[in-house]
C-alpha cells in the first residue's frame, strides 16, 4: 500500500493520485489540513502490528504502508487538536484555550512525530521525508558552496550601517532580501490585511527609513538574470525548464510577481550542463533529499548560480509547460517500490 | 554569435500551401505562405545578418518577419541554442476513456449500468445529448446514477423547455448543479430574446453556477448535426492535445458512443455499430482490438487532410466522409478548406 502525506489544496497531490488509480494502485492519502473530523487515530500495539487510523470510515493498518511519499510537511498536530473539544471550558474557564490545550497539542505533536518515524522507518521506499522536508536557507548555500557551485554573495545584516555599506560597495549591483524560511502568508482573519514575502529589492530611499538596529535579516547581492532556472528531482533524473522572464518588469526579480493574467510566463524545456547536474546530484544526496525543486539563475556571461532548494515545492508549474508528465513518473516511481 | 530560436511553446506544421505555428501559451494560431518556411529555417541556422546576407533581395521581408516573430514572443535569440530542446511527445494518458457520448431521444437507457461500467474504464467525462424536452424528473434520475461514480464531469445537453417559464427552468437546473458540482449543462434551442436578456444581465444567473451552464441558440435535431469542420472556428489547443492530434485520430481516439437507439459506437453518427447496450457491455466493446481500428488513422493518413497546414489544430470527422464510406480515409464531407488553394 502507497501512502500519500499530502495537502488537500495540492494540485500535484490530486494529479499524482489520478495516476495511481489508472494504474490500479493501493493508496491513501492523509493530508496535513485533516482535521480529527476527516482522520481519526483509532489503534495501535506492537506486538499485534497494529495501527489503525481511520479515514472517512475507511480504515488502514499503518504496517500495511509499503511506500510513503511525503509531499509536503506531513500530518499538522494544530489542525487536529483543534477540533477537539479540549478540557478547557469545563476545567478551566479562565485559561481558555491555554494550558490544556498545550498539554494536548504537546501530546499530539509527540504522537504525529511517532506516526512518522514509524512509517519511515516501516517502508520499504520513502519519497521526500518528513525530517528532511524542512530545510534551512544558510545550511543549504553553505552546502552548496561547498560543492563548487556558485551562490550570490550572502549576508545576515542588522544595523542600518552594515546595511548602507553593502550596498554602496556592492553598487551599482542591488541587494535583494527574503526570508530565511520557506516563505509565508497569511490574510488577515478580518480581510483587511495580508502578510506575505516576495523577493524585493533593498533600495536606499527605503534603507532610509529603517531603524538604526533590525532584525537580523538575509541580503544577498542581485544576480543579473538572463534566464530563471528550475530543475526537478526525482532520485537521479532531473527536469529542467528555462523561464523567460526578464522582459516583463514586474517580474523581473521574483517571477510569481509578474502579472500573468496580462502576459503569461514562458517557460520551455532546458538543457542542464553535465557539470553543473553533477554538482546538484551532490548536494540533494548531501542534503538527504530525493526529490525537490531546485531554483537558479544563469547569468548574461552564462554562469549557473544556485539559489535554493524546495523539498515539496509545486511540479505542475514545471512538468506542464514542458510536457514532462511528471506526475506519471512519480506514480510510477512509487508504484515500483509498493510491487516488489 | 546569437542565433534564433523557436519558443518550445510554439509548435509547427507544415502543409503543401501553407504552415501554422501553434503558440500553446499565447492561445494564438499563425498561418503563413510557404515561401517564408526557408527564412524561418535560415533564421535558426544562420541567424539574421547572414540570412539578409545570403538573400538580400528579399531582405525587407525576411526583417518584417522577424519583427513579427519576435513581437508575438515566437522566437528568441540565444548564443547557445542548444540549451533549449524541443518538447517531446508522450503517448500515455490516466484515463482510458476520454470521452463517452450517450444520445437520448425516445429511450431512457440504464444509467447505473452504463454509468458504472465507464468508471470502471476511468471514464474522464460524459457527454449526455438529449434531442427532446425531458422532465426533470428522468433528468434526476441520471444524475444520481452519476453522483456515486468517480467520472470527473457529466455535460448534459438539453433543449430549453418553453412550457415551464425561465427562471423555473433555471431553478430547476441550478438545484442539480449544487447537488455535484461536476454537473454542466449546455442548453440549445435559446431564443435571441433571452440570449440578450443573458446577456444584458436582466436574467440573472447566479454565480454559484456560472460556470458550469452554458446558453447557445442553436437548434439540435440529432446526431447529424456533428461533425462541421470550420477552421475559421479552430481554436488553440494545449501542447498535450496537439501532441495526441499528431498520434491518435483527434475524435475517435479513445471515445464509446451510443446512440439513440443503445447501439455502441465509436460515434453515433457512425454506421457500424458493435452491439446494443441491452446485450453487449461497453467494457467489452471498448478493449476489442476492432473497436479501436479508427483511433489510429491520423490525419497524415486521410486524403487532402495529409498536405493540410491545419491538420494538427482539426477536430476531425469520420463518420460523415466524402466518397465510398467504406473507404475510411477520405475527407470530411463537411469541410470545404482547400489545402492547395
Amino acid at each position: 500500500m502507497i501512502l500519500i502525506l499530502g495537502r488537500e489544496d495540492d494540485l500535484s497531490t490530486t494529479n499524482v493520485c489520478e495516476w495511481l488509480y489508472h494504474y490500479n494502485a493501493k493508496f491513501f492519502v492523509l493530508n496535513t489540513d485533516d482535521d480529527h473530523s476527516k482522520i481519526k487515530i483509532d489503534y495501535f500495539n506492537f506486538l499485534e502490528k497494529k495501527f489503525l487510523i481511520r479515514k472517512k470510515g475507511i480504515e488502514y493498518n499503518l504496517f500495511d504502508v509499503n511506500v510513503v511519499w511525503n509531499r509536503r510537511h506531513g500530518l499538522d498536530p494544530k489542525k487536529f487538536t483543534n477540533t477537539y473539544v479540549t478540557l478547557d471550558s469545563q476545567f478551566f474557564p479562565e485559561e481558555k484555550n491555554k494550558f490544556h490545550y498545550h498539554h494536548t497539542l504537546e501530546e499530539t505533536r509527540t504522537l504525529f512525530e511517532f506516526i512518522h518515524h514509524f512509517i519511515e522507518s516501516n517502508v520499504n521506499y520513502k519519497l521526500g521525508s518528513f525530517f528532511a522536508n524542512d530545510v534551512n536557507k544558510l545550511v543549504v548555500l553553505q552546502s552548496a558552496l561547498a560543492f563548487g557551485l556558485k551562490i550570490p554573495d550572502s549576508y545576515i545584516l542588522s544595523t542600518k550601517k552594515d546595511l548602507i555599506e553593502k550596498i554602496n560597495l556592492l553598487s551599482p549591483k542591488r541587494l535583494i532580501t527574503k526570508p530565511l524560511t520557506q516563505g509565508v502568508y497569511n490574510a488577515g482573519l478580518d480581510g483587511k490585511y495580508q502578510y506575505y514575502n516576495y523577493v524585493n529589492a533593498v533600495e536606499i530611499d527605503f534603507v532610509n527609513e529603517v531603524e538604526e538596529v533590525f532584525f537580523p535579516s538575509l541580503f544577498q547581492e542581485e544576480i543579473e538574470k538572463q534566464l530563471e532556472l528550475r530543475i526537478f528531482f526525482l532520485e537521479d533524473d532531473y527536469y529542467s525548464m528555462a523561464i523567460f522572464s526578464q522582459e516583463n518588469e514586474t517580474s523581473k526579480q521574483d517571477f510569481r510577481q509578474n502579472e500573468y493574467w496580462n502576459e503569461p510566463l514562458r517557460c520551455v524545456p532546458f538543457d542542464l550542463p553535465h557539470e553543473i547536474v553533477e554538482k546538484l546530484k551532490s548536494l540533494m544526496k548531501k542534503l538527504k533529499l530525493n526529490t525537490g525543486s531546485i531554483d537558479m539563475i544563469l547569468t548574461p556571461e552564462f554562469e549557473y548560480v544556485f539559489l535554493e532548494v524546495n523539498p515539496c515545492g509545486q511540479f505542475i508549474m514545471t512538468s506542464e509547460p514542458c510536457n514532462y508528465n511528471l506526475e506519471q513518473k512519480v506514480a510510477l516511481k512509487l508504484l515500483h517500490y509498493d510491487k516488489r | 554569435m546569437k542565433y534564433i530560436k523557436l519558443y518550445a511553446y510554439c509548435l509547427l506544421t507544415i502543409g503543401k500551401k501553407r504552415f501554422t505555428i501553434l503558440d500553446t501559451l499565447h492561445n494564438d494560431i499563425f498561418i503563413f505562405e510557404n515561401s517564408y518556411l526557408k527564412y524561418l529555417e535560415g533564421l535558426q541556422k544562420y541567424g539574421l545578418s547572414k540570412i539578409l546576407e545570403m538573400e538580400n533581395h528579399d531582405s525587407e521581408q525576411i526583417v518584417k518577419f522577424f519583427d513579427f516573430l519576435y513581437t508575438n514572443k515566437i522566437i528568441f535569440i540565444t548564443e547557445q541554442p542548444d540549451l533549449f530542446p524541443e518538447i517531446k511527445q508522450i503517448r500515455d494518458t490516466n484515463t482510458d476513456v476520454k470521452k463517452a457520448i450517450i444520445d437520448i431521444r425516445n429511450k431512457i437507457f440504464d444509467f447505473n449500468t452504463i454509468f458504472s461500467q465507464l468508471e470502471y474504464l476511468k471514464c474522464d467525462l460524459v457527454e449526455i445529448r438529449v434531442f427532446k424536452s425531458l422532465s426533470f424528473d428522468v433528468i434526476t434520475n441520471i444524475i444520481q446514477s452519476f453522483s456515486t461514480v468517480a467520472i470527473d464531469k457529466i455535460i448534459l445537453l438539453i433543449p430549453l423547455n418553453y412550457e415551464v417559464d425561465f427562471y423555473c427552468f433555471l431553478n430547476k437546473v441550478e438545484e442539480l448543479i449544487l447537488l455535484d458540482y461536476r454537473i454542466h449543462f449546455l442548453i440549445y434551442n435559446v431564443s435571441e430574446h433571452i440570449l440578450e436578456k443573458i446577456e444584458s444581465k436582466e436574467f440573472v444567473i447566479k454565480s454559484s453556477i456560472y460556470f458550469n451552464i452554458q446558453f447557445v441558440k442553436n437548434s439540435v435535431t440529432g446526431c447529424e448535426n456533428c461533425g462541421d469542420i470550420k477552421p475559421e472556428k479552430f481554436f488553440s489547443s494545449s501542447i498535450e492535445e496537439f501532441m495526441e492530434k499528431q498520434l491518435f485520430n483527434s475524435c475517435l481516439n479513445r471515445q464509446i458512443s451510443i446512440d439513440e437507439n443503445g447501439e455502441i459506437k465509436n460515434c453515433p453518427s457512425m454506421q457500424k455499430s458493435w452491439g446494443n447496450i441491452n446485450v453487449k457491455s461497453l467494457i467489452h466493446t471498448y478493449n476489442s482490438k476492432d473497436f479501436r481500428f479508427f483511433w489510429d488513422i491520423t490525419k497524415d493518413k486521410i486524403e487532402v487532410c495529409k498536405d493540410c497546414e491545419l491538420r494538427n489544430l482539426c477536430h476531425d470527422c469520420r463518420a460523415y466522409t466524402e466518397g465510398d464510406a467504406l473507404d475510411h480515409y477520405n475527407k470530411p464531407l463537411k469541410c470545404e478548406y482547400n489545402p492547395y488553394a
